[in-house]
């Protein structure tokens, strides 16, 4: 990185070419990208990346995103919940912990409250800003959750809604995120053993 | 087409065994000679053969002229045609992200400088040639792996967003082609 190389001119490429060149970017590439300028946002948001949906998994300590299109289902981005001493959000992408440091001078932040139900709504906010998708499928795993009202709000429609978990979900736990999550299908795997 | 530049004809590989062979000037007046099968790749210049109604007889006493692409340029293109030239059609891609291996002697030929590799595709996206772009862009592409969104500004030079917005102020503020 500290290479005193030509820098490779992505954005002065003809139209065709740069849409090639993000043809071989991942989703978590495309969010990085997206996250450079404004003009690089731009550039994601009239790309046509063919992801048809997001899929959502909630759980006590990390949430997880997955982008689908229609024949694959690419890599997931997970925030976790912790955020280490006075170090800044991360993201995990492709299985790499990307730091998304905040009160970087030259790029965008998303990651900037330090607060987990925050950072993941502005995510949130961001990959349906630079994809135009909606969210296929929202699931909440319940065990242990017990601040999950505060993501609900996050969610307000999803094509399925899935509530998951095997200990003491109340009946009004589940009454609560079936009102609040508009949904055209709802699927209860709870296991009450 | 009758000019002949005084340089000597750059052979990039010897190609035995099609008769039918062209002869292409580059922007710096180099030579080179290829084969059909291999100009193809090149819509560009198939375009033409085809328009200029080059044949076997008469190809090799028209060079075609390419200004827009130098002798370096054109001596990976004409490498990366012949190398290509009898590979099966690509199956039409039904994902927008591209999943393909690039191969190795590919990946050693666009080996070269960023400067350079861009202006191969600036070279490749004028000749039209689509395997070349794909696998020009997927070096590009593969630049970005496990970069921060600080990295891969350094790695592409984007500017930020304070450097477009100074641009653009001095680009309105500049006289137009009348003022």
């Amino acid at each position: 990185m500290t290479s005193n190389a030509p820098k490779f001119r992505l954005l002065h490429l003809p139209r065709l070419a740069l849409e090639n060149v993000l043809r071989n970017f991942n989703d978590g590439n495309l969010v990085m990208f997206s996250l450079c300028s404004k003009r690089c946002s731009l550039v994601v948001k009239s790309f046509r990346h063919g992801f048809t949906g997001i899929q959502v998994t909630l759980s006590c300590n990390a949430v997880c995103f997955t982008l689908s299109d229609k024949d694959i289902q690419q890599e997931s981005f997970v925030i976790r919940k912790g955020v280490q001493s006075n170090i800044n959000r991360f993201l995990i992408l492709d299985g790499w912990a990307i730091w998304m440091r905040k009160g970087s001078p030259n790029t965008r932040s998303i990651f900037n409250k330090r607060n987990w139900v925050l950072d993941v709504k502005a995510l949130i906010d961001h990959l349906v800003e630079i994809f135009h998708v909606h969210f296929e499928t929202v699931k909440f795993f319940l065990d242990d959750f017990h601040n999950y009202r505060n993501f609900v709000q996050c969610f307000p429609k999803c094509d399925n809604l899935i509530i998951s978990g095997g200990r003491q979900i109340s009946d009004e736990d589940i009454t609560y995120v079936k009102e609040h999550v508009e949904h055209k299908h709802f699927s209860n795997l709870i296991q009450r053993f | 087409m009758s000019v002949e530049p005084e340089v000597p004809i750059v052979q990039v590989e010897e190609v035995r065994e099609n008769p039918v062979l062209y002869k292409i000037i580059s922007s710096d007046n180099h030579v080179f000679t290829i084969s059909e099968h291999a100009v193809k790749l090149s819509k560009t210049l198939w375009d033409l053969i085809t328009n200029l109604g080059l044949t076997a007889e008469n190809a090799l006493d028209n060079p075609i002229p390419v200004e827009n692409v130098n002798g370096k340029n054109m001596e990976t293109i004409v490498q990366f045609c012949e190398r290509h030239k009898y590979d099966e059609e690509e199956p039409e891609y039904t994902n927008y992200i591209r999943e393909f291996v690039l191969p190795e002697w590919d990946r050693q030929l666009l080996s070269i400088d960023n400067e350079e590799l861009f202006q191969l595709i600036l070279a490749t996206n004028y000749l039209d040639i689509q395997k070349l772009m794909d696998y020009c862009c997927r070096v590009i592409g593969d630049m970005a792996k496990d970069k921060t969104p600080e990295e891969l500004r350094i790695i592409y030079g984007i500017p930020t967003d304070a450097e477009d917005d100074a641009l653009e102020r001095s680009a309105s503020d500049s006289p137009g082609p009348s003022g």
